[in-house]
């Protein structure tokens, strides 16, 4: 029987084998509850498969705490001035503590600056979907469900997967489904690869893109995607598969909780895991009279009157759309405490 | 008096039986309070609701959803379903992959002859549908045992491959049709009975022999592209793990230098295309700390050897690749500064370092006429502490 794998992608900060569980209990749970969920096998058709690609940026941070010692002696010993050698020293105290500006902040950087950590991760991903693809019955397709730092990744693997790709053939069949939530691929963008001149977005069969569907999902209270939010332009992707409704943007407003950037905050909403479950099986999946239930149940069970405090909070947290990369650094400290 | 504990332990078979009862008691009482997830589907029941009287858009629904789990694979003899059709087409049966496709365009041939017995004998649109399929695969037979390298028109997978539209409209680019299934469905089914049942039963068969064809052409063609794919990227992992963890070890600058070089140097690197990249084989050295044992002639006896840091000012290290994927043998050479607290000499001294596989490295030092040899292991790798002893030895001065 043949598969359908959904490849789940984290996104910054520390994430071990394992992470993607609960994440996958909750689609799981949110489509058992679905009236015709007995029309796939969550499971068995659909396969939830764990990427992760973490372990580059934790090797090199532990060897960065392991060896910085040294230098600050030596350098204190050749002379350097000691306003500087102290400086040097909470460097090497705050590299070497796991607060959120290491394990997040970060990866960030290291992603987006440091040339050969990127590529060592797209190859790591890259070869994580290759490997489960080839090891599936023949005739399986392949989705992606990425969060935050994860959307660059899954953009910048997806543009290299299909390197050489030809009227809509490339060495790999082209993805069912992307999801992007809390987008940061342009956020992120590299000068080689312009995010919306990528291969990354969806095509038509014969056409060139390496994905048939793109759900892109962003919440309007999380400040982390809203600096160069993802926002394409209106012949991105082609008209004629926007007609088709290949590519559809949510915005989601409602807080069910206190981090609107999580990857749970996303899909617990039926506006991003309705569309996405529709993706995956069908339209006919989950009827409008039923999408419209869920909705309901959902806004009550999270009255937005008692969150206006949060609200409030995140609103002064939202970084200027093209604010420069100081500012945004400040954002990730303003929202994740530190 | 026996406790529960002397008890487990003096009659371990009464306690594990308690202890079982009670967890599958409680189990069971897990199971029936909690919600079970709806079984899903059989094929049979899936075709069934297909061929059923629900309402047309559910019986869509379900023809679709059999459609995407290879619940039709039968109905195409010639093609056989899943695992058989990898077993039947390896390539440990045939000389090449030209043999192979030339077998798996006898099958395209074959459902090409079916669709066009459908063709014959049914009324448009569905006739229309078959026979601009049986067109597409002798197109893709033909394209399979063609010399260039197939993977587009009708040897591309999703030529074959459906996709329900968020309209609702199908699009099967093998049909050549944007009208499916409105036409064949929409009269047909307007009331259940005999006429609905057989334009479901068509769809059922035009989408058995398009997964038929998306499944020859994913054996035939795309699975070769992606193994040679994933060799590609099995060595580049390899390497790239390799050089972050058994190359020498980085410091901030020195990732930053190293990646701008990597970047300025990239089509060396990088397949063409924005494709993936395989990671260099060498490093500069920058600002780079270690500890070594120092070897001191000038020293009196018994202090000659003594711990110390060393700072690599400007070096580089190379070597090759191993067929594994690994770093090979390496070679390197730094300048290099060291700090050594001994009595009468001065604390930093200069000299220029060897390496040898990322691990060991030699060197020479000199400072004010006194000559030092020193040996430097890659300690980072088994104790941090005693690289905090030694700065704290500096901080003491």
């Amino acid at each position: 029987m043949s598969a359908h794998l959904i490849f789940l992608v984290h996104g910054m900060g520390i994430h071990q084998e394992g992470w993607s569980k609960a994440v996958e209990q909750q689609l799981a749970d949110q489509y058992h509850d679905l009236e015709w969920s007995q029309l796939y096998s969550w499971g068995e058709h659909f396969r939830p498969v764990e990427v992760r690609y973490d372990d580059a940026f934790e090797a090199i941070r532990t060897r960065w705490q392991r060896d910085s010692p040294a230098v600050v002696t030596m350098l204190r010993e050749a002379g350097l001035a000691a306003r500087a050698t102290r400086k040097l020293e909470r460097l090497r105290e705050r590299l070497g503590t796991d607060g959120v500006l290491q394990t997040h902040v970060l990866d960030v950087l290291m992603y987006r600056f440091v040339t050969t950590v990127r590529e060592a991760v797209k190859v790591s991903v890259a070869r994580q979907i290759v490997d489960a693809l080839a090891a599936a019955p023949a005739g399986s397709c392949w989705s992606v469900i990425a969060h935050s730092l994860g959307t660059a990744v899954t953009h910048d693997t997806l543009h290299a997967l299909g390197a050489g790709q030809v009227d809509g053939a490339a060495a790999i069949r082209r993805a069912h489904l992307v999801v992007m939530l809390a987008n940061v691929s342009r956020t992120l963008q590299q000068e080689a690869v312009k995010t919306y001149a990528s291969r990354c977005c969806p095509a038509l069969p014969g056409g060139d893109g390496m994905t048939a569907h793109y759900l892109n999902v962003r919440h309007g209270w999380d400040p982390i995607p809203a600096r160069w939010p993802f926002s394409p332009h209106d012949q991105w992707p082609d008209a004629d598969t926007r007609d088709a409704g290949r590519y559809l943007d949510v915005r989601l407003t409602r807080l069910s909780g206190v981090n609107p950037h999580g990857f749970d905050h996303h899909l617990r909403d039926p506006g991003c895991f309705v569309p996405l479950l529709r993706f995956l099986g069908s339209p006919g999946l989950i009827p409008e009279q039923e999408a419209r239930a869920l909705d309901k149940a959902f806004a009550r069970e999270h009255p937005q009157g008692p969150r206006d405090a949060l609200r409030r909070r995140l609103e002064r947290m939202m970084p200027a759309p093209t604010g420069d990369w100081g500012q945004y650094l400040e954002v990730f400290r303003a929202y994740f405490g530190e | 008096m026996p406790t529960l504990a002397n008890d487990c332990r003096n009659n371990p078979g009464r306690a594990y039986s308690a202890g079982r009862l009670l967890g599958l008691g409680l189990l069971l009482a897990l199971a029936w309070l909690l919600p079970q997830p709806a079984q899903a589907m059989d094929c049979d029941t899936l075709v069934e609701l297909a061929r059923g009287t629900a309402p047309t858009e559910t019986r869509l629904t379900a023809v679709n959803s059999a459609y995407r789990q290879g619940c039709l694979d039968h109905r195409v003899s010639a093609v056989p379903a899943a695992d058989a059709l990898d077993a039947m087409l390896h390539r440990d049966r045939f000389e090449s992959v030209a043999g192979m496709r030339v077998a798996a365009a006898d099958l395209a041939r074959q459902v090409a002859a079916k669709a066009q017995e459908r063709a014959q004998a049914l009324e448009p649109p569905a006739g229309e549908w078959f026979a601009a399929m049986a067109d597409g695969m002798r197109a893709a037979a033909t394209g399979l045992t063609d010399a260039h390298q197939p993977g587009t028109g009708a040897t591309a997978i999703d030529y074959w491959e459906l996709h329900v539209e968020a309209d609702g409209r199908w699009r099967l680019p093998a049909t050549e049709s944007d009208a499916l299934p409105g036409d064949a469905v929409d009269t047909a089914c307007e009331t259940p009975g005999p006429d609905c049942d057989a334009a479901m039963d068509t769809l059922l068969d035009l989408l058995a022999q398009a997964r038929a064809m998306e499944r020859l052409v994913d054996v035939a063609v795309q699975r070769i592209k992606l193994a040679e794919l994933q060799t590609r990227l099995t060595r580049y992992d390899r390497q790239w793990t390799a050089y972050f963890t058994e190359a020498r070890s980085q410091m901030p600058w020195e990732l930053a230098f190293n990646a701008w070089r990597f970047r300025a140097n990239r089509e060396q690197y990088c397949e063409p295309d924005g494709g993936f990249c395989a990671p260099p084989a060498h490093q500069w050295i920058l600002l780079h700390p270690g500890i070594a044992l120092e070897y001191l002639e000038g020293q009196p006896s018994g202090a000659r050897v003594e711990e110390a840091l060393t700072l690599e000012i400007i070096g580089f290290n190379r070597w090759s690749w191993g067929d594994d994927g690994g770093t090979g043998r390496a070679f390197g050479a730094s300048i290099v500064a060291t700090a050594t607290d001994r009595a009468g000499t001065p604390v930093v001294g200069m000299g220029v370092m060897a390496h040898l596989n990322h691990r060991f490295s030699l060197g020479v030092t000199h400072r004010s006429g006194d000559t030092g040899v020193f040996l430097s292991y890659d300690f980072w790798r088994t104790s941090q502490r005693r690289a905090e002893e030694l700065q704290a030895r500096f901080a003491e001065r």
